[in-house]
């Protein structure tokens, strides 16, 4: 193997493929980056066994060829390095890579390529495609509700519900449910349809690669359904899919309301902000009181203090109180890509629902706290 | 004098024991060993010993039937939790009078930091005096303090003039308090710590304070090396934490008879999970993970656990559960010891969005059950297992258990 990179476009490969090195792992081979040469320039790959990230960056390849050397060591050695063409060439019968670059002449010590783990092939032919960038906003807008406790594990994932030309996102920790619906499009033979279970963490990741210089996302799933794969041009994440039933999520979406309140997102995210400073109980909670063109946060905690805000908002139906987990609250409206917010409520001991005002492509349920 | 922090251990005498002797005065002066379980008190260790008991060489760990061996006058008394929570209750409200910031150990032992109750109530030393008085006077038990402007150095304190020791170890004065200690007397310096310290040549706290840090590392380990020298020098930053809630709720029973009767263990089960049931109503928790532990006659012993998809707090639940994981377990053979808990403890406030909105009845039966036994205590009734009554005499004694 040898070709020539330029290290910033290389550190930027290593930054991303990073988050799926397992530098404890039994298997010393997952601590390191897989390097090859491909048509393409050179591919960067690393995998965990559940997450595996690929990058390819523009590389001038004199001769074919793979290894692979310590990730961490060789991320901060390509970051540290001033612009300049670096070349690498592997000298295989030892696996030391010889990196040349500005003054530097380096030697790293590599694991032989045919130790790495194969990674899963794509089998299928059908894909869902997306624009990258809303794909990421409804990971963001969902993956927030996962929850992060490993003994049940179907709801550290979020829910994947193919349908013709429909992707729903659904996601849940069974205090609060998120929910978002996108348009895509569908090709392949056999186009896709079902649902499936994605690790929330794993989609982050995909989220976190998207940039400008990547404007679509295409997905699509092993044949046997325990894998899926997500091409963004140069980058390719694949991700085991969680086994397991999904709660029936759809049962637990109100139907109707009897107070409906609605007001700017921003300001009502402001004052929750503040007003959770004072909620420092068991399960934070804040109690939204609703009369009268108004809303009014509460937040008292004993032996520490309390805080009122009245806000003024536009209400319709009845009268209501209800306390949620100020966390819960804050996390929905942070994510919530819309100037005005539509609460729905159905009196205090029922779900909340927080949603864009006049649109029904996202909602975020939480369920109340029961307070004295 | 100024103390940059003031925390108290207090550490209440011979516990198990002066509650019995409290409630049987003809005990007082007497040697007492209070342990076995429930029902029984032929097998099982020592809970606990009078002083007139340790005097014999009794202590706690040890066999019941040595016990009785070293000591045959004295009076063996069966473990009543119940009794020593309510006298536990009682001494930790009067402590949380001086303060808010208390964490319990057990039962018998608590830190308090006072630090901010200085100015409302005079120095710490005068804080761990009066305290040890109104406990004597309102409980009627002998407390131990030691004060000190950490908890390590306070719970050594405490330890060191037992009992009724008030043990004040002013800021400033901490190595050289712990200093002519033998090396035991540091809590969490265990024996295999002491044998390891001894092949140094060591035998005090003192001796251990000014060690070269590099020879303990080298026989100790880098992590354990550091914190013991700190800790023989008196420094431990560790704060008073108020509990949270537990990160677990069990209940077991070791019975007099190993136990083969299906409808029995049942409803020793079901009796276990009232228990662990109410203890979780009463902290506004519920639980997410469901545990059995049983032991065999030949003291094999298995725990199996279930997570359930809502977390629970009824008795129902609890006990269907315990039974379910009891039946896929139990081999038919006798069993000594059966146990249920739960783990995954979670605040009941928070409402859960897939809980069955079903049996609001079995939730208010639960709590009517939970506040006649908070009065009535063992007495009061119970959910009916699916064997038959018991054949109870006027005393309250199942006539059958021993026929």
């Amino acid at each position: 193997m040898k070709c020539s990179v330029s290290p910033s476009a290389l550190s930027a490969a290593l930054s991303l493929v990073s988050r799926a090195v397992s530098p404890r792992s039994t298997l010393p081979v997952l601590g390191n980056v897989l390097l090859e040469t491909t048509s393409g320039g050179l591919r960067v790959t690393a995998t965990n066994l559940d997450l595996a990230i690929a990058a390819t960056v523009p590389a001038e390849v004199e001769l074919d060829g793979r290894t692979t050397v310590p990730a961490r060591l060789i991320s901060e050695y390509v970051a540290s390095l001033a612009e300049a063409p670096c070349t690498m060439e592997l000298e295989p019968s030892t696996q030391v890579l010889h990196l040349s670059c500005g003054v530097h002449r380096t030697n790293l010590h590599g694991i032989d390529a045919v130790e790495f783990p194969p990674l899963p092939a794509r089998d299928a032919d059908a894909a869902i495609e997306l624009d990258a960038p809303v794909f990421a906003n409804a990971v963001t807008q969902t993956a927030m509700a996962a929850s992060a406790d490993e003994a049940s594990p179907v709801l550290t994932g979020v829910l994947f519900a193919v349908e013709g030309d429909r992707l729903t996102l659904a996601a849940t920790d069974r205090h609060r449910l998120a929910v978002k619906t996108l348009d895509v499009q569908s090709s392949g033979q056999k186009p896709f349809t079902g649902s499936v279970i994605v690790p929330s963490r794993h989609l982050s990741e995909v989220a976190r690669a998207v940039n400008p210089s990547r404007p679509t996302v295409s997905i699509s799933f092993s044949d046997q359904r325990n894998q899926v794969f997500f091409n963004l041009k140069d980058v390719d994440i694949s991700s085991r899919l969680i086994e397991g039933n999904y709660p029936n999520y759809a049962q637990v979406i109100p139907g109707e309301s009897s107070t409906t309140v609605k007001l700017p997102t921003a300001s009502l995210l402001r004052e929750a902000k503040t007003a959770s400073v004072l909620a420092r109980d068991a399960a934070n909670p804040v109690r939204l009181r609703v009369g009268e063109n108004t809303l009014t946060l509460v937040a008292q905690t004993a032996e520490v203090g309390d805080d009122e805000a009245p806000l003024s908002a536009s209400v319709n139906g009845d009268d209501v109180q209800i306390a949620f987990n100020a966390r819960y609250v804050l996390d929905a409206l942070s994510v919530l890509d819309s100037d005005e917010v539509q609460l729905s409520f159905n009196g205090s001991l029922q779900p909340g629902v927080i949603r864009p005002s006049g649109r029904d492509d996202y909602l975020c349920i939480i369920m109340p706290v029961r307070v004295p | 004098m100024q103390w940059p922090r003031a925390i108290i251990h207090v550490d209440l005498d011979a516990f198990y024991a002066s509650v019995e002797q409290l409630r049987r005065p003809e005990l007082r002066g007497r040697p007492i060993i209070v342990g076995g379980g429930g029902d029984d008190y032929r097998r099982g260790v020592v809970s606990a010993a009078s002083y007139e008991a340790r005097r014999y060489g009794v202590h706690s760990a040890m066999p019941l039937a040595r016990a009785r061996r070293l000591c045959p006058q004295a009076v063996v008394l069966p473990v009543d939790f119940a009794a020593y929570r309510r006298a536990s209750r009682e001494v930790f409200t009067l402590a949380r009078e001086l303060t808010p910031q208390l964490e319990p150990l057990s039962l018998d032992e608590a830190y308090l930091d006072v630090t901010g109750s200085i100015r409302r109530l005079g120095p710490p030393e005068h804080i761990a005096a009066g305290l040890r008085d109104r406990i004597s006077e309102v409980c009627g038990l002998d407390a131990s303090c030691g004060v000190a402007t950490c908890k390590l150095v306070a719970k050594v304190a405490s330890d060191l003039r037992k009992p009724r020791g008030l043990v004040v170890v002013p800021p400033g004065g901490e190595a050289a308090f712990l200093a002519p200690l033998p090396l035991r007397r540091l809590p969490g310096l265990g024996p295999a710590a002491e044998r390891a310290l001894s092949g140094l040549g060591l035998s005090t706290l003192g001796e251990l304070a000014v060690f070269p840090a590099e020879a303990l590392r080298r026989r100790l380990g880098e992590h354990a090396a550091a914190s013991l020298l700190e800790r023989s020098r008196g420094i431990d930053a560790d704060d008073v934490v108020v509990p949270d809630r537990p990160k677990s709720v069990s209940r077991e029973e070791t019975f007099s008879v190993d136990l083969a009767d299906r409808v029995l263990l049942h409803r020793r089960l079901r009796e276990c999970s009232a228990d662990v049931g109410r203890q979780l109503r009463r902290g506004g928790w519920c639980a997410r993970t469901a545990m059995l532990k049983l032991r065999y006659s030949d003291f094999s012993t298995l725990t199996r656990q279930m997570t359930w998809s809502t977390p629970q707090q009824g008795d129902t639940a609890l006990a269907d559960a315990a039974i379910r994981l009891f039946e896929d377990a139990w081999t038919g053979t006798p069993v000594r010891l059966l146990g249920m808990g739960v783990s995954g403890i979670a605040d009941s406030a928070q409402l859960d969005l897939f809980m069955a909105t079903g049996a609001p009845r079995d939730t208010r039966l639960d709590h009517a059950l939970d506040a006649l036994r908070d009065r009535f205590g063992a007495a009061a009734p119970r959910r009916g297992g699916s064997g038959s009554l018991r054949d109870l005499d006027f005393r309250g004694e199942d006539l059958r258990d021993g026929a």
